[in-house]
């Protein structure tokens, strides 16, 4: 073989470089479904490729119901694969539908089903109900929340709301009564009893306030100083009631010194750091676990009021169905989503997860009752439930709007920043950034 | 140390020294030390701040043991890791050895250009490397996970350097004798540049190891995960983590570089001093 000469070689090195690029541009077409394994037994079946964001001890009770499901018929197969959290998951959505390798049901948090929902990846549910399942048989306002004009878009599966937590044998040992305080009121007048009590890490704070999802805690605020993030797309935190609320945390971290910024709530509560705090009804069992250690009981309590109102944001996730499959996978997704709105199934997944129940039956379901009346700190949730309301538009509609509002908050806790400052600054951006969506909100929502 | 520390040196340098040895120590050890210990308490007391656990619960290892298929997943990471560092340092070998000592047309340009390319954020080519991927059909497969980080500048530009410092002499004599640009590579090249191609091994085994990003992307199943995204089925955004199984998931995966590195360590520190000694 003949030497190849220098330039020869790097010329034919070029050309195949040129290939290879061309090569991979092609391939554009149909939707394909993502890959996955499917044990021999089930080869025949229906594959349908079920994407959640449940890690263990989730993740186990999750695969439990998938098992049940496919041994309970023999046309489908639901495969399910873990993709990191809500937020990870929509962006491997994302990325499959590019690339046009998609899963069929997804687990979509109450904000990131919103996006897919205006990017038109999701399937319209209406048509399939019937007589397997009808929308009723949900909780209206889990429902009611996955529809847009008529239109249901996403089933509820793991939904929470936020809960009050507070340090029982702390509240005792400060001559409180053994209750969570009613109003934001009554718990400014017990912060100086709690802060006073000498306990096993000094003396406690009165309020641990979260920085993840601090803009879904701070809802309640929100709403109950009669204000709103945003009246649908029109971003409203620079009013004044707002900025009223925001005053009125802010003078109960700086003033009273009775609440703080704090990485992990949940941890310093357990830890006797912090007297209270608001936290997800999903983190009941790890608090309820790292009370027992520190050796006091967590008691649990509705979100507090504000001259006699109340407002108590949902959050959590549901299901919903990428738009892109073939229509008998789509169809084979729903009869999953039927197995799982079955009121017993219902029953056991919120007694594995601690996610409340959503379908109205299932709050009737025996064993569901029974762990009620053993854990009345579960039953608080559930008493909430009805109070509760979907949160305004602008934080699960608008990209980063959530995270934008984390921030801010963050800094009002943390810094000196005036609340005029940093909610005129946050109505300024989060407002710029609706605007960009107005045309498609207009198009899906009016 | 030996050479820092002499005997000619004044006490309180010496024992300067050893203290600031003894801090440097401490720091590098002590989360160690936390990781396992926190990986036998018990979930409710991990964050109780305790230097030894007061109950010892064993259990977290085969509560983490259980939570996936921890065997394909240890298969995984070291296929990933080992293949994935042999075809970075053939891959920087021989681009490096091609900068330092090959011409080519505007090969100044390209060099500058490989540089470039270090400086964008790994985010940025995400998207576009998920797509080339998926095109191919190499989603969920190994060459999905091993082939975009086989291209590493940081090496190359490592190793080119290095080249670039040695002595042309013995280049110029191998060529004289006849030898091929691959054998001046094997036996004049490599050998003299033994503790920068150790560095570099070194820096992609770990690298490769800890990967965690792009194999979160890649993969789908969980028996094409490596450990690192393993992991993070461990930790639920919103709700019940055990802690105390996240704390032995990690020891899992911690340990098998310590052991690598514990047994390797002469080498490491040969390749590494090679040529350091005087005389």
């Amino acid at each position: 073989m003949s030497r190849l000469g220098r330039r020869e070689f790097l010329a034919a090195v070029g050309g195949l470089t040129g290939l290879v690029g061309v090569a991979s541009g092609c391939g554009r077409g149909a939707f394909t479904q993502v890959v996955g394994s499917v044990p021999r037994d089930y080869a025949r079946r229906i594959h349908v490729v079920f994407w959640h964001s449940f890690a263990d001890p989730l993740k186990s009770a999750l695969q439990e119901l998938i098992d049940e499901f496919n041994q309970s018929q023999s046309d489908i197969y639901v495969e399910g694969q873990f993709q990191g959290s809500y937020e990870q998951t929509m962006q491997k959505v994302a990325a499959a539908i590019v690339a046009r390798q998609i899963p069929d049901l997804v687990i979509f948090s109450e904000v990131t089903w919103r996006k897919m929902h205006l990017a038109d990846a999701l399937e319209p549910l209406n048509d399939y109900f019937g007589d397997g399942l009808t929308p009723d048989v949900y909780i209206d306002q889990f429902i009611e929340e996955g529809t847009v004009k008529g239109t249901i878009w996403w089933v509820p599966f793991a939904r929470s709301t936020p809960l009050f937590y507070f340090n029982r044998q702390l509240f005792a040992d400060a001559g409180l009564p053994d209750r969570a305080p009613k109003s934001w009121e009554e718990f400014r007048e017990w912060a100086p009893a709690l802060m006073s009590v000498k306990g096993k890490n000094g003396s406690p704070k009165a309020l641990a306030l979260g920085g993840t999802y601090a803009s879904w805690y701070f809802q309640n605020n929100i709403w109950v100083w009669d204000a709103n993030y945003s009246e649908d797309l029109d971003v409203t935190i620079g009013d004044e009631p707002a900025i009223e609320a925001a005053r009125w945390m802010v003078d109960f971290v700086r003033r009273d010194r009775a609440a703080y910024l704090s990485q992990t709530p949940d941890v310093d509560l357990g830890q006797g750091v912090a007297a209270c705090a608001t936290l997800s009804t999903g983190s009941l069992a790890n608090v309820t676990e790292q009370a027992k250690a520190g050796g006091f009981e967590v008691g649990t309590g509705f979100l507090l009021e504000h001259e006699g109102r109340f407002g108590c944001p949902t959050g959590g996730s549901g299901l919903g169905i990428l738009r892109y499959a073939p229509p008998e996978r789509k169809q084979a997704a729903f009869e999953f989503i039927k197995f799982l709105g079955q009121p017993a199934k219902s029953a056991q997944w919120t007694m594995a997860s601690g996610y409340l129940p959503i379908v109205k039956a299932a709050q009737q379901d025996p064993s569901l009752v029974k762990l009620t009346r053993e854990n009345p700190n579960f039953s608080t949730a559930l008493q909430q439930l009805p109070k509760t309301a979907p949160q305004d538009l602008v934080r699960p509609l608008v990209s980063n709007a959530g995270y934008l509002l984390d921030v801010g908050l963050q800094k009002l806790y943390s810094s000196n920043l005036s609340p005029e400052f940093v909610f005129g600054r946050l109505q300024k951006q989060l407002q710029s950034r609706a605007d960009l969506i107005r045309k498609s909100y207009a198009a899906h929502y009016e | 140390m030996s050479m820092i520390v002499s005997e000619r040196q004044h006490w309180v340098v010496r024992a300067a020294l050893y203290v600031a040895l003894l801090i440097v120590a401490l720091i590098a050890l002590v989360p160690l030390y936390w990781l396992f210990t926190s990986s036998i308490t018990p979930s409710g007391e991990i964050f109780q701040f305790q230097w030894f656990p007061v109950h010892l619960e064993f259990n977290n290892y085969p509560e983490a043991w259980a939570a996936g298929p921890i065997a394909r997943l240890y298969i995984n990471s070291v296929l990933v890791t080992v293949v994935g560092a042999v075809l970075q340092i053939s891959v920087a070998v021989l681009s490096s050895y091609a900068f330092a000592y090959l011409r080519f047309p505007a090969k100044n340009v390209v060099f500058m250009a490989f540089l470039g390319a270090m400086m964008v954020p790994g985010a940025v080519v995400l998207l576009p490397n998920y797509l080339t991927i998926a095109t191919m059909g190499w989603v969920n497969t190994y060459a999905g996970i091993i082939l975009p980080g086989v291209g590493s500048v940081f090496a190359m530009f490592l190793l080119r350097q290095h080249m670039m410092s040695l002595p042309a002499e013995v280049i110029e004599a191998a060529k004289v004798d006849g030898a091929s640009h691959l054998r001046i590579l094997w036996s004049v090249v490599l050998p003299m540049s033994r503790p920068m191609v150790v560095t570099v091994v070194i820096i992609a085994l770990v690298e490769k190891w800890n990967d965690f990003i792009w194999p979160l992307v890649v993969t789908f199943t969980d028996q094409m995960r490596t450990l690192p995204v393993w992991l993070l089925t461990l930790k639920n955004t919103e709700g019940f983590t055990n802690w105390g199984a996240v704390m032995a998931a990690t020891a899992f995966i911690v340990v098998p570089p310590l052991v690598v590195f514990f047994f390797a360590q002469r080498q490491i520190i040969a390749g590494l001093t090679q040529g350091a000694t005087k005389g």
